[in-house]
């Protein structure tokens, strides 16, 4: 299979007061292209940090990520704003959705924000019925139920049919049943090919994943080669 | 295509409808602050250059607006008539009486002349003043008093019947026979200043510059000046206006400046959602500076109806004052609008497009 992300001695600290506190103390993971990889570990371990660094949103204090063969660590803001547009489609634990938008406009909007034409409404409508909310196009967010809302970031995420989806806790506001209706989503989208990479401490949703892998204190476990 | 800018004004009412408002309030401040200001002044020296003579002689020195005193001599009146050039000479007595709730000047008149050289321009109801305890007041002072003719009013000690109502535009609200105003103040054969009708209006400045060379201590000037001459003896009065002006300029901006500040940081965490999605630091500002420019209009619109309503108001209950809401200070509170609201976002928007998306995601 084809290397979609490399990540090499990736390190990431914070400035708390006068104090730099390493969160990520040198990772080294590949992600093949169809892969669905989870990565668990307890609360403040570093798997938002690091879901982030591989996402393009914020930028390593040392070490190199390359998504496709490209040193994304170098690019300019408005380079990684492109990546993030056409590369990464995230989800996250809060959902992240605009209130103030229809379920149908909160997907439309990417057509706004890319301008290239990948969006188109035949298709968000054909998205939103697949997630089970043909019914509610119109609906706010606040109208959705958070198992509703889940579905709803993830056709987000994947409506410009971007290489990797990048799930951040994606269960963690969700009962078990609408936990269940998301992993399976993920699923059936990793089925047709969809790379994911989903962080959660919930080892029962990361067993819906191919690969499972451990950070603990800011180092990953469970690569081939530990 | 989906409007965020829109949605959001509609989807936060009560933050936007506060915005809107602080905007409003801060486009009402400077409009009534200032068009009261400025009205009250035009108003007056409006009504001064309505009166139908050329000039206006009094001591130099001494201000038809802040002064009451009768410096002059009644005889100067005869020996201003003989001067080249001047038809009529007529004295006048200014004193002041509050009249609903607000100080009004007034005059004392000499009738037979005083109609003649300044004129009421018109007595729409009842008689000119002959003499003794009469009033003519004018029809804005009966309208807003509710005063008709016939009535007697208490004014000054002495009870005086209303004679008649003057056209609205008379250099003063209430006029009296001026012997009768000499003999309340004890200063008989004595005048504040005089009206001069001229035989024709280009002889005016020579008329003026003889009155001024022959009269040592006389000013003389023509009436078609008096707002600037008003403005400029008013020294005082023009730096509270512009004192006010520039007061309300800065609240209304910083009134403006703050609510569309404080509606860019709630939307804090929805840019860092945009960030992650893709969208760059241009498109996240023209979608806060869109937003902030709508709730700007909105304001600007809501400030004009708030202006007229509080004209209305101060109208009413000071039915004497005037406000002036002019074109030019409308435009100006739509710039000071628009300005403030794109100043009010471009700032923290700046601040937000640079902000660590992954900070911007986890604002509460």
């Amino acid at each position: 299979m084809k290397q979609i992300i490399e990540a090499v001695d990736l390190r990431k600290s914070y400035v708390k007061g006068r104090e730099e506190v390493p969160v990520l103390k040198g990772i080294n993971l590949t992600v093949e292209e169809g892969e669905f990889m989870a990565v668990v570990g307890p609360s403040g371990s570093g798997k938002s940090t690091l879901l982030y660094l591989l996402g393009a949103l914020a930028r390593p204090t040392a070490g190199k990520v390359t998504i496709e063969g490209k040193d994304i660590t170098s690019l300019s803001e408005r380079e990684l704003a492109q990546l993030r547009r056409q590369k990464i489609g995230f989800v996250f634990q809060r959902f992240n959705l605009f209130g103030a938008l229809s379920a149908y406009d909160n997907l439309e909007i990417l057509s706004d924000i890319s301008r290239d034409g990948t969006v188109n409404r035949e298709e968000i409508k054909e998205l939103l019925a697949k997630v089970g909310l043909r019914e509610k196009l119109k609906f706010k967010p606040r109208e959705l139920s958070m198992g509703e809302e889940q579905r709803l970031a993830i056709a987000r995420a994947v409506v410009r049919r971007p290489a990797i989806i990048l799930a951040d806790e994606p269960t963690g506001n969700l009962d078990w049943d609408n936990a269940q209706i998301v992993l399976e989503l993920f699923q059936s989208l990793n089925e047709a090919g969809q790379t994911i990479i989903m962080v959660t401490h919930n080892p029962q949703a990361a067993a819906y994943a191919s690969r499972v892998l451990r950070l603990t204190d800011g180092r990953l476990f469970g690569q081939k080669e530990d | 295509m989906a409007n965020l800018a829109r949605s959001n004004i509609f989807h936060r009412k009560a933050r936007s409808a506060i915005s809107i408002l602080a905007v409003g309030v801060g486009v009402m401040l400077f409009l009534v602050l200032v068009g009261m200001s400025e009205g009250s002044l035009r108003e007056v020296a409006e009504r001064m250059m309505n009166v139908d003579a050329d000039l206006m002689v009094h001591s130099a020195g001494w201000s038809p607006v802040i002064d009451q005193s009768t410096p002059l001599d009644m005889r100067y009146k005869e020996r201003l008539q003989g001067v080249p050039g001047v038809d009529v000479a007529t004295p006048v007595v200014i004193w002041r009486l509050v009249i609903l709730r607000q100080g009004q000047n007034i005059f004392g008149i000499d009738p037979e002349y005083f109609s003649r050289v300044a004129g009421y321009r018109k007595i729409v109801a009842g008689r000119e003043l002959k003499s003794g305890f009469e009033m003519v007041l004018d029809k804005r002072l009966s309208d807003a008093g509710g005063f008709e003719v016939g009535q007697i009013i208490e004014r000054m000690g002495h009870p005086f019947r209303i004679v008649g109502i003057a056209e609205t535009g008379v250099p003063v609200r209430i006029f009296i026979p001026i012997q009768t105003l000499q003999e309340i103040l004890h200063a008989e054969g004595r005048a504040s200043f005089f009206f001069i009708k001229c035989t024709s209006a280009q002889v005016i400045p020579e008329v003026a510059a003889e009155i001024e060379e022959r009269f040592k201590g006389l000013a003389a000037f023509p009436l078609g000046n008096y707002y600037q001459a008003l403005s400029g003896s008013f020294w005082g009065l023009r730096v509270f206006i512009r004192s006010v002006t520039a007061v309300a300029l800065v609240i209304s901006f910083l009134v403006i400046l703050l609510a569309t500040y404080t509606s860019v940081l709630e939307r804090t965490r929805e840019i860092g959602i945009l960030k992650a999605l893709g969208a760059t630091r241009a498109f996240i500002l023209r979608e806060i500076i869109a937003e902030s420019l709508a709730i700007a209009a909105c304001g600007v619109i809501l400030g004009y109806a708030l202006s007229l309503l509080a004209k209305a108001a101060v109208e009413l209950k000071y039915p004497l004052l005037t406000v002036d809401i002019t074109w030019t200070r409308i435009f100006l509170a739509a710039g000071l609008g628009v300005i403030g609201g794109v100043l009010g976002a471009i700032y923290p928007g700046m601040l937000a497009v640079r902000k660590d998306p992954v900070v911007a995601l986890s604002y509460e």
